[in-house]
């Protein structure tokens, strides 16, 4: 809800540079800046953080200073399937921890090209407990997970069917 | 027909399928045009989500949770269209069915409806012969729950909405026999109410967030009218500081003292700030309050600027609540577009707006100064005060930072002033608390008591305990900060001393239940991940003492614990909770010391 949707597809640096051209923050608001990039590329480009550098006149290391500072950016292109398990209290009481392990070992016995599609990672709750334990899928929230639900997520998109509720 | 269905699509609704159940509903009510379906926010009761709640002319104020889009055309058929209850059978399997909505005044006329509830948590289902007693007398179904436990049997009539409880089965049959003779139940039996008092939370899951005129209609922006015609700034303070409202976010300082402070201040600049960072693991009030009546929040952060004499205010909210920054961003736009924002508020010599940032996924974020900083567009590292921020805060001008809770009861204090808010709560834990109630809980809910209730109450008569099967362990309180309530302690009332008097504190309200299969040594360790992963690696104690300590955590968890491990344990915690920069470092032990006070054998445990 009024966030764009990230997309990948035009990353170009044509693309990169219209957008941080066009952009409308305050001159205080790298974090704003940020934001938008991350919601429009799905993760900060080097060369968006350079160009951010121009703009707000600041050295590029400040610029990384505050990216990586911050968990929600990523300086990688993310993966064509996210997962997001969250470790809060309620969700970890609720055995989140186990279905990030079994999660993690089910990744890893795939071939490199299939495991490459996915990104594992976490959050500290995100305020639905009462849907504990849940993942996000892509932007979808899945709750009241258990390994095996996670289970049939991972290969429902592995073999690229989307019904994954 | 005439009347609302009040869809709950806050982000737990919308997760659990609500926005499927808002089109159906539309679907099925576009024949009748008085009939509207509005998307509100949480009404609080979010085990049940989906939910819609009924509210139509001639029908009894229920709510139906747990729906399915198939569900609901079979509640659109029986219950709106046909009039009667639906299908105990669909009851008990298919959705659930929530009384006590409303809690009306015993009335005069007979009932057209009857709902009946066995209010005992491990309470039997109520005998045949009992509901057919009723339905001999009109329609009568079984609810799931009346939003209350441990009250015995419980009958709600309609269209009173008056509750009855503490009831036997034979006070039922003598209740029946009257009914029949067109006698009501006798009042010494009537229930006023849930235990809860809807302060902040008030308009939650009845307006829709998403309109100003549907909050103006609550009430929004009653007290800014107010404040602005009648009241100088002075007074405002006055008020707040006659209610003893103190701090939501955690530390429980008193906002009337704190605005007073900031006002002081020589500067032709100032700032307020609304903290909407909510970081606590297990804590959902902020988020619900801004995602289910953010007017509210708005107001109260207009008030507070009026107050301290700010021009412009901030709200801080993290990034994971997008629904909530969105909800927000709307209320903005049409606020200003009302002229409840911008020069001249109602035509006053006040004009004030406000701008909204965000959080990036950092805990620390939601400590004051480290929130300042990032704002600012920096890291989130804390620094150390004095200068406190209402001396010396955003660009360096005097700033008052409130938490979402505290400034959404500041409507109400300005609207009835602070001696009738005073009134409420125990000694200098006044008015009301917003608690998040999760875990190991039958109700994962929202509640919002009197301070001064006890931790008891919450848990068993508003939450209905435990699932079956296991006893309660122990309460945790206060987040990574916070500390245990063990069983024995549950009947310690909610107020910052009392808490704080058993090695907890009241925190910013996640409140989350664990239950006896639980070893706390592991929730230690889990707790250390936390708030390791969330140091921002500024000060020594806490970024090399976080460490050390998860790392000894490890090891008594993995088995590999030896005699010295946990006199270690407690000398790094005093060590880091004694040196530490802020509160994160310094209060990161405080669970520590609690498990270790009331669960050593967990410890024990794990050594052998
Ligand atoms: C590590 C840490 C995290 C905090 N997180 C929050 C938070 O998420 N929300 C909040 O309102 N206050 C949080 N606080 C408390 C704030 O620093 C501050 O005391 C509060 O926002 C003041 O508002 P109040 O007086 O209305 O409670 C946190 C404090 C610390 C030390
Ligand atoms: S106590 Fe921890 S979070 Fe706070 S300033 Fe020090 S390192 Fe940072
Ligand atoms: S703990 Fe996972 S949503 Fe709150």
């Amino acid at each position: 809800m009024g966030e764009p949707e990230p997309t990948q597809q035009s990353s170009g640096s044509d693309a990169i540079c219209e957008f941080i051209g066009n952009l409308k923050v305050e001159n205080d608001n790298l974090i704003l800046a940020l934001h938008a990039i991350e919601n429009r590329f799905g993760y900060v480009p080097r060369q968006s953080a350079l160009l951010l550098s121009k703009r707000f006149s600041v050295p590029l290391a400040r610029i990384y200073e505050v990216l990586t500072f911050y968990h929600y950016f990523r300086t990688t292109p993310s993966a064509e399937h996210t997962l997001t398990i969250c470790l809060g209290t309620s969700c970890w009481l609720h055995g989140s921890e186990k279905i990030l392990r079994n999660s993690q070992n089910l990744l890893a016995e795939l071939p490199p090209e299939e495991r490459q599609r996915f990104g594992l990672s976490e959050v500290r709750c995100v305020g639905c407990c009462s849907l504990a334990p849940l993942v996000f899928a892509g932007k979808k929230v899945i709750g009241r997970l258990t390994p095996d639900k996670m289970k049939q997520i991972i290969e429902g998109l592995l073999s690229n069917r989307g019904d994954i509720s | 027909m005439t009347g609302e269905l009040r869809v709950a699509l806050d982000s737990g609704g919308i997760a659990a399928g609500a926005g499927e159940i808002l089109e159906e509903l539309r679907i099925l009510c576009a024949a009748y045009p008085g009939l509207k379906v509005i998307a509100v926010g949480t009404p609080g009761m979010c085990y049940a989500d989906p939910q819609v709640e009924v509210v139509i002319a001639g029908l009894p104020q229920v709510s139906f949770g747990n729906l399915t889009p198939e569900a609901v055309h079979y509640i659109f058929r029986e219950f709106l269209e046909k009039k009667q209850f639906p299908d105990q059978e669909f009851l008990n399997s298919k959705a659930i069915l929530i009384g006590g909505r409303i809690f009306g005044q015993p009335g005069a006329e007979p009932p057209q409806y009857i709902l009946l509830c066995n209010t005992q948590i491990q309470g039997s289902p109520l005998p045949t012969e009992m509901i057919s007693a009723f339905a001999a007398i009109t329609k009568v179904a079984i609810a799931d729950n009346f939003g209350f436990y441990n009250q015995g049997l419980a009958i709600q009539l309609f269209p009173s909405g008056a509750v009855y409880a503490n009831l036997s089965e034979d006070d039922l049959l003598v209740i029946a026999q009257g009914l029949s003779r067109g006698e009501l139940p006798s009042k010494k039996f009537w229930l006023a109410g849930n235990g809860q008092t809807r302060i902040a939370s008030r308009n939650c899951g009845v307006i829709n967030p998403e309109s100003l005129s549907s909050a103006v209609a609550a009430g929004a922006y009653e007290a800014l009218k107010k404040a602005l015609s009648q009241m100088s700034p002075q007074q405002v303070i006055e008020e707040v500081h006659q209610s003893g409202l103190r701090g939501r976010g955690g530390a429980g300082y008193p906002t009337g003292k704190k605005w007073h402070l900031t006002a002081l201040q020589p500067s032709p600049q100032r700032y307020v700030i609304c903290n909407g960072d909510e970081g606590d693991p297990g804590a959902f009030m902020d988020r619900s309050l801004l995602e289910s009546d953010p007017h509210r929040v708005l107001e109260g952060l207009i008030l507070a600027g009026y107050a301290i004499g700010a021009s412009t205010g901030y709200f801080y909210i993290r990034a994971e609540y997008p629904l909530a920054i969105a909800r927000v961003r709307q209320a903005v736009r049409e606020a200003r577009e009302a002229g409840i924002l911008g020069k001249n508020i109602f035509g006053s010599n006040f004009s004030f707006d406000v701008k909204i940032r965000l959080g990036a996924g950092a805990y620390v974020c939601g400590e004051e100064t480290a929130l300042i900083a990032s704002i600012e567009g920096k890291r989130g590292s804390p620094v150390p005060r004095p200068p406190y921020p209402s001396q010396r805060g955003l660009h360096g001008q005097p700033t008052c930072i409130n938490n979402v809770e505290t400034l959404a009861f500041i409507p109400a204090i300005v609207l009835q002033g602070g001696q009738w808010y005073a009134s409420i709560g125990r000694g200098t834990s006044t008015g009301t608390k917003v608690f998040a109630v999760s875990g190991h809980i039958r109700r994962t809910q929202l509640v919002e008591v009197p301070m001064g209730t006890t931790v008891h109450e919450v848990v068993f008569n508003i939450c209905g305990g435990l699932p079956p099967g296991h006893n309660l362990k122990a309460v945790q309180t206060g987040g990574p900060s916070g500390g245990m309530i063990p069983a024995s302690l549950l009947d310690t009332p909610l107020t910052y001393e009392d808490i704080l008097a058993i090695g907890s504190i009241i925190g910013s309200g996640g409140m989350v239940v664990m239950d006896d299969r639980v070893n706390m040594a592991e929730v230690m360790r889990f707790f250390l991940s936390f708030n390791t992963d969330e140091s921002c690696g500024k000060c020594a104690p806490c970024r090399v003492g976080g460490f050390q300590l998860r790392h000894l955590y490890e090891e008594l968890c993995g088995g590999r614990g030896e005699q010295q491990t946990i006199p270690q344990i407690e000398r790094i915690a005093h060590a880091m909770q004694a040196a530490s920069l802020c509160g994160l470092g310094k209060a990161a032990p405080n669970p520590i010391f609690s498990t270790l006070r009331y669960f050593r054998e967990d410890y024990l445990a794990c050594l052998k």
